[in-house]
């Protein structure tokens, strides 16, 4: 039997399923890992070693509940179980305990998954570089004086380290692709409201999703088939049907059409990150893919509302916490938040009509020539800690800018789009690219990147413990 | 659109949030590109700040 730690999330849940190992063994196993890399990656907030191991324990003594039954997962600290801390990774919420479960824990509980803790985070999940001053920052596994990307970092570092078979992340503005990118992992951020939000701390409530970061692109979709579909505690989250993720990962592609931006996707990307997405595009192609060039909207106006739109909501929810306890923020948190209160209520209202009108013309015009679009996550290879160490000052708001600037116009388009990775830069830190497409297509983001996933070995690949 | 740093602190202050100057100042910069790109929209009269739920739902395949 090969090590667990290096099987994906599918095959450690066939193998408990087979009772070639049991769940007790996983998360013991599991457990260790999380103990061994801890200071060296800082990706756990609070580790529950007793809670999971009783719940492996009821595990291995009943039928298989379902597609997760026996698998150890840890989430981001801000996904509500009730009577356990979350603390969104805040200083103010540091003892907060939930009085809900989220509705995602909820159904990854009713699948049989094992909840191993609480992950690291940017604080309120405001930040895209994974620095947290209030419970240290969370460090690349791949080398850590770099950046996990945020905000979520404990995500990212916690699978990518082999420490857990999967994690729930939020993407408001590439929170699930960054440090998916950064960790070398797998990451989908939804269709806006095909996952419930329930019981997720809010950031910015018309443009917050929720999904998972993975080992491989089936893992991915096993856990968004798991927590997807209506909920009658939201309701924002979309009644529309949820397709077989898992199956369309075994899908051929061959005919399909992939766009390749022109225009701001490749506009100041590194070197390095552009050769990554050359490479990936040859790898379709090869697949059978027809590579469609497809000129881009204008996307900084996208990109306009969409600093509105978050920083306006984001205002709104911290809006009595600025006032009262403004020094229990960091420094960059609470500037970006205090941004939002200056914005007119014409300007939010205006961005969301704006987005309201520019979605059905993005749909049509893109997706009327391609199936998905190829893009890169990132504009340049993963940075270190220190470098994008900027506090509130003056640099802050160019790098967040940029960091941000590849991810945020599927945020307010609302479009689904999956992180894959697509190698190593010359310092041998991961590189990845995204695949979006049309509303609720993520069983069509789902089928090239399974195909391309099994052409490549770089899903494989995990750091030196 | 533009803000200045005045006016910035001034909501602020009606919000019950206190604004040193330097953040007001820099929260007028960080706004002043998207509030000018806002300002160029012209959005149909008929569209509501709600509609982008149904545009999704309209935008995916059937």
């Amino acid at each position: 039997m090969s090590d667990p730690a290096s099987w994906t999330l599918v095959e450690a849940a066939d193998a408990v399923a087979a009772k070639k190992i049991s769940s007790v063994e996983l998360t013991q196993a599991a457990i260790a890992r999380a103990k061994a890399w801890q200071p060296k990656i800082n990706a756990f907030i609070a580790l529950g070693e007793e809670e999971a191991l009783a719940t492996a324990k009821r595990a291995d003594a009943m039928p298989s509940k379902g597609k997760l039954h026996g698998v150890p997962l840890a989430h981001k600290d801000m996904y509500y179980r009730k009577g356990r801390v979350a603390s969104c990774g805040s200083a103010i919420r540091r003892d907060w305990k939930a009085e809900t479960t989220a509705t995602a824990l909820a159904r990854l509980d009713e699948a049989g998954a094992i909840d191993l803790g609480t992950l690291n985070m940017a604080e309120f999940a405001f930040g895209p570089t994974g620095h947290n001053y209030h419970h240290g920052h969370c460090r690349n596994p791949w080398n850590p004086a770099h950046m996990t990307g945020g905000s979520s970092s404990g995500s990212g570092a916690s699978v990518a380290a082999r420490i857990v078979y999967g994690a729930l992340g939020s993407d408001t503005g590439g929170s699930i692709r960054m440090p998916s990118f950064c960790n070398g992992l797998v990451g989908i951020k939804p269709t806006w409201g095909r996952v419930s939000k329930a019981g997720a701390m809010p950031l910015s409530w018309s443009m917050d999703t929720v999904g998972p970061l993975t080992r491989s692109v089936a893992d991915a979709a096993r856990i968004l088939g798991v927590i997807a579909g209506a909920d009658p505690e939201d309701t924002t989250s979309a009644s529309v049907p949820v397709d077989d993720y898992e199956a369309a990962c075994g899908k051929p592609i061959a005919g399909m059409r992939l766009g390749l931006p022109q225009g701001y996707f490749d506009q100041n990307v590194d070197g390095q990150v552009a050769a990554s997405i050359e490479a990936a595009a040859k790898i379709f192609e090869k697949l059978g893919v027809k590579l469609v060039p497809v000129k881009m909207p204008d996307l900084d106006a996208i990109n306009a509302a969409g600093t509105m739109i978050t920083g306006a909501e984001a205002a709104s929810a911290h809006r009595a916490w600025l006032a009262d306890m403004p020094e229990k923020y960091s420094a960059q948190v609470r500037a970006r938040l205090s941004t939002g209160l200056a914005i007119p209520a014409v300007a939010y209202l205006d961005a969301l009509r704006n987005r309201a009108a520019a979605i059905p013309g993005f749909v049509a015009d893109v997706f009327g020539q391609c199936d998905a679009l190829l893009c890169p996550v990132s504009d340049r290879t993963v940075p270190t800690i220190a470098e994008t160490d900027v506090g509130g000052g003056p640099a802050m708001g160019p790098l967040l800018a940029a960091l941000t600037r590849l991810c945020r116009p599927f945020n307010v388009l609302g479009l689904p789009s999956l992180s894959v990775p697509c190698g190593f830069d010359k310092a041998g830190l991961p590189l990845g690219f995204q695949l979006a497409g049309r509303p609720f297509a993520e069983a069509t983001l789902f089928a090239l990147g399974g195909a391309y996933e099994r052409e490549t070995p770089w899903s494989r690949m995990a750091p030196q413990a | 659109m533009s803000l200045d740093p005045q006016s910035i602190a001034a909501a602020a202050k009606a919000l019950g949030v206190a604004l040193p100057p330097e953040q007001a100042e820099a929260a007028a910069k960080s706004l002043a590109a998207p509030l000018a790109k806002i300002a160029s929209f012209r959005v149909d009269f008929d569209v509501e700040p709600a509609h982008y739920a149904a545009a999704l739902d309209k935008g995916r395949a059937r």
